[in-house]
């Protein structure tokens, strides 16, 4: 199941990806007690980046879905579980930055 | 020949805004058998396989396995599988993989050689004719009951169609398969029930090839 939310993750991480650190480093790179101000733009910021991508996808792309549909999934779903993993390894890759500006 | 199954299809409707695309539409599709759908281009052949399988929507459906309806048949575990005219398969995907997040299982394929020379390559790395044959059996030798195979042959050198055609009578044995391919005599070859789609509407055809040239499907 994993292995394939991340196949699916894939096609798009880079974007929202790359949306989230953008969205971090206009908010004035914080860390520690300061994020806490920014997490819920950032959400926001991450949620409309999908929104996005699944309109996108939707209207332009929809052909890439068949592969995951004929392992009986359902797109909606899959776009849920891939924004979970998103957000997991967006905040858990800026609390690795946190904790190795800590440590070292 | 004995069905152990049968998926079915009827009272389908489908419009474009105000263009009829699909009307009065009848279609069983019984394990143990390859079902042939033939029409020509733009009648509606695709749309039929996608609301069989149950990624697109219609203004009327009822999909029916052993009587039971489906509103999404390919939510349901092992039933169907459907091949696409366009590539299915990521490009990244390398065939080892794909064939295994498919569960087809490669010593039940009898593949060989070439499966051998060829599994660690990614999808992308195949021209478009290989590609096409290597979807194909992927999804014919996944573990589903039913496949439906849309245009299967096309890009495919004469050799790949003659194999693709001897590896579809094998697999027909463990399940039911609908294919709709140009390619008519191929198709015609290893049918054993044949629709013609015309004007929206399915006809099964008790002598096909006398019957598509009456119908106006090929010249006299």
């Amino acid at each position: 199941m994993v292995s394939i939310v991340w196949l699916f993750y894939r096609k798009f991480w880079i974007f929202t990806q790359m949306v989230g650190w953008g969205g971090w480093l206009m908010g004035g790179l914080p860390l520690g007690e300061e994020i806490w101000d920014l997490i819920g733009a950032l959400f926001w910021l991450k949620l409309a980046s999908f929104g996005f991508v699944w309109y996108f996808m939707n209207t332009f792309s929809r052909e890439q879905y068949m592969f995951f549909q004929n392992l009986g999934y359902s797109i909606n779903g899959l776009f849920i579980k891939a924004f979970g993993l998103d957000l997991v390894i967006f905040f858990g890759s800026i609390s690795l930055v946190q904790w190795s500006i800590t440590v070292f | 020949m004995e069905h152990y199954g049968i998926l079915e299809a009827d009272s389908i409707e489908l419009s474009f805004e105000s263009r009829k695309i699909l009307q009065s539409i009848h279609l069983a599709i019984p394990l143990g058998a390859v079902t042939a759908i033939l029409g020509r281009n733009g009648g509606g052949k695709s749309c039929l396989l996608q609301i069989i399988f149950g990624t697109l929507e219609a203004t009327y459906k009822s999909i029916r396995w052993n009587k039971t309806y489906l509103k999404y048949p390919y939510r349901q575990k092992g039933l169907v599988q459907y091949l696409p005219q366009y590539p299915l398969v990521p490009s990244y995907l390398s065939l080892e993989q794909g064939f295994r997040m498919y569960g087809v299982k490669i010593e039940e394929t009898a593949l060989g050689e070439r499966w051998e020379q060829q599994k660690k390559k990614t999808f992308g790395e195949f021209s478009g004719g290989e590609r096409r044959f290597w979807e194909t059996l992927m999804v014919l030798f996944s573990p589903s009951q039913f496949v439906l195979l849309d245009e299967p042959f096309s890009h495919l050198s004469p050799l790949y169609v003659e194999e693709l055609k001897r590896l579809i009578q094998i697999q027909k044995h463990r399940k039911g398969i609908l294919i709709t391919d140009h390619l008519y005599r191929d198709v015609l070859e290893i049918a054993d029930r044949t629709y013609l789609l015309q004007n929206g509407t399915t006809y099964l055809l008790q002598n096909p090839l006398q019957e598509l040239k009456d119908r106006g499907y090929l010249a006299q």
